[in-house]
């Protein structure tokens, strides 16, 4: 079921990417901005796994949005954003090792499959205490949220975000048009992003 | 902002918005600030449902990116001639070539038949040679007689092709012994 949520994920995330690139493309430095907000947990996750140090792990991550920046016009979307992304990731981190010699925190990183490697990353935590504690508190405050949400609601979101279902996917479960389920999956999300401001501030 | 905006773009997270909407979408991303603190914040509601890691200083990752690239591109590209300048440019340094290989050539020619032996030349150039065989310095004033009047004649009737060249080519010239071989990776990084 991971692995369906991630393939679908993936899918619907390939499409808004690909648009966001041909702005990044086209000079639009604010489309390149939203793609580094959306990818820059998954990167740090990634980088991190090979350098244990939290503050060089931010510094070759923001190398590695530097670096695609940098070579996007290279990027002709024969593979998808993030496998691009991921790829020079990998490379940047392996570099920060040998040119420190260190050890990596984690071997195994599959360089050709970012989606194996994400399953990989999922059940091998690499956080320091830190980032546990504080993710910890972000979720506990985030499912609370949604266990309040009202049950059309709570239902929509966890179909999409949990299970990766599509818009048309969850109307067919839910029996309902999948305007209604646009709306209510930003009603759920807004919801949330209220609970959890006070954190972020 | 309005709802229905934000109802796009909680959309176009998904990949669930039409194309026809997405266009505008877009540029409102592009210029307004706290549609994209959304989009950070759904993406990390998201994250977080999925394991990823989350804390403060990852969020800051994206303003590090933002001042990094400002630097970047804050850096004043270089100024670019005009498409028939550098035309010209380019002709007159293949022109300046061919002198200097003509020259090397034939100095080469010259000091082999007057000194013997059978040295293959290269123009003098500082760095950035294919050729890594052994040298040996040439001097072209120390030539014979004859050569330095065959020189300086062939030096005289392509001098407007390539006087620049030729400047760095007179004091010596270096000769590979013969049967050298051309190093092909050379230059390349």
């Amino acid at each position: 079921m991971v692995e369906v949520a991630l393939a679908i994920d993936s899918k619907s995330r390939a499409e808004a990417d690909r648009l966001l690139v041909e702005r990044v493309k086209g000079g639009d430095r604010a489309a390149f901005n939203a793609l580094v907000l959306k990818y820059q947990r998954r990167i740090v996750k990634l980088v991190s796994r090979y350098i244990r140090d939290p503050e060089e792990a931010l510094d070759v991550s923001q190398e590695v949005f530097i670096r695609a920046y940098k070579a996007i016009d290279g990027f002709r979307g024969d593979s998808a954003f993030y496998t691009w992304l991921y790829r020079i990731a990998v490379n940047a981190a392996k570099n920060a090792i040998g040119a420190a010699t260190r050890n990596p925190v984690e071997g195994g990183v599959d360089v050709d499959d970012p989606e194996l490697s994400e399953i990989q990353l999922k059940m091998t935590d690499v956080s320091s205490p830190e980032r546990l504690i504080y993710t910890d508190e972000l979720k506990r405050t985030i499912n609370a949220a949604i266990d309040d949400l009202p049950p059309e609601l709570r239902r929509a979101i966890i179909l999409r975000e949990l299970e990766g279902l599509s818009y048309e996917e969850i109307a067919q479960a839910m029996k309902c048009p999948v305007g209604t389920v646009r709306s209510r999956i930003f009603r759920a999300r807004d919801a949330i992003t209220r609970r959890i401001e006070p954190l972020l501030e | 902002m309005s709802d229905m905006l934000r109802e796009q773009l909680s959309a176009f997270m998904d990949g669930e918005l039409p194309r026809e909407e997405c266009k505008l979408l877009l540029k409102r991303v592009s210029t307004n600030a706290e549609l994209r603190e959304c989009w950070n914040k759904w993406h990390l509601i998201g994250d977080t449902l999925h394991g990823e890691m989350t804390d403060d200083q990852i969020q800051n990752l994206a303003q590090r990116v933002e001042r990094e690239l400002d630097a970047v591109t804050a850096q004043p590209a270089p100024l670019r001639p005009p498409r028939e300048h550098r035309l010209m440019r380019r002709s007159a340094a293949v022109a300046a070539g061919v002198a200097v290989i003509g020259v090397a050539g034939l100095v080469g020619a010259l000091v082999s038949r007057q000194v013997g032996g059978g040295p293959v030349l290269v123009p003098g150039a500082s760095g950035g040679s294919a050729v890594s065989a052994p040298t040996q310095q040439v001097d072209w004033r120390n030539a014979p007689q004859p050569v330095r009047v065959e020189l300086s004649s062939y030096l005289l009737m392509h001098e407007p092709y390539g006087a620049g060249s030729m400047v760095l080519a007179q004091p010596g010239v270096r000769s590979a012994a013969a049967g050298s071989r051309l190093s092909a990776g050379a230059g390349g990084s």
